[in-house]
């Protein structure tokens, strides 16, 4: 998404995070799937490649917040052997860009997080590693 | 208020036992307060710090006690 020389505010790029087309499009869907709340899941995979989607169900019901629990999160885990390549949510009307609220809940610092706005059709998704509050983009590849 | 640090002695339990147990600890908590879970399966030191800190909660440290024994502790976030 962002270039060599980044825009005064655009967060620094580091990374790649790789998606085959059917693995993009399956996160895509379950994201639409509702306009009222914000959607999330985890992604499986490793080097930077995502091999599975894994949506978890919002335990926040939340049009502006996402939460995962209960027995589809543990699922989820158990199928990402317990260290998620990525962490995925939507945003329904706000840009492709971290909230507060997402970087003050991101002690996961391994993993890449990815955001989806349905502001726009199609949406806009961009993805970033969030470490110790501060925010670095990972350049997504759809193959 | 004053923090408050929580034991969860769950020696003997296996993935994903020891997540669900820390998990149902730490939604007793109050935000900021600390838990000491305390495991004796290996697999529970990766799975255990990787799930809370999934779901927003602070993993302070990991140590061994004694041979085959770990403390895992976490801050539960706001």
């Amino acid at each position: 998404m962002a270039g060599a020389s980044q825009p005064a505010g655009e967060p620094p790029l580091e990374g790649v995070l790789v998606f085959a087309r059917a693995e993009f499009d399956r996160m895509l869907a379950y994201l639409r799937g509702d306009v009222t709340e914000e959607r999330c899941g985890l992604l499986a995979g490793g080097g930077g490649r995502v091999t599975r989607v894994l949506p978890v169900p919002n335990a926040a019901k939340s049009p502006t917040e996402y939460r995962m629990d209960g027995q589809e999160f543990v699922d989820a885990l158990i199928a990402c052997d317990w260290e998620p390549l990525a962490i995925f949510h939507s945003h329904l009307a706000g840009p492709p860009l971290p909230s507060q609220t997402d970087i003050d809940s991101a002690t996961v610092p391994e993993a890449v997080y990815v955001i989806a706005s349905l502001a726009s059709e199609p949406p806009s998704v961009r993805a970033f590693r969030i470490v110790a509050g501060r925010v670095s983009e990972t350049e997504l590849r759809i193959e | 208020m004053a923090q408050v640090e929580q034991m969860l002695d769950i020696r003997g339990e296996v993935c994903p036992y020891t997540y669900v147990k820390a998990r149902l600890a730490l939604e007793e908590m109050q935000a900021g307060d600390v838990l000491r879970v305390w495991v004796d399966y290996e697999p529970a030191t990766r799975s255990v710090p990787r799930s809370v800190a999934v779901q927003g909660d602070e993993v302070l440290s990991v140590a061994a006690t004694q041979p085959g024994e770990w403390e895992i502790r976490i801050r539960k976030r706001g």
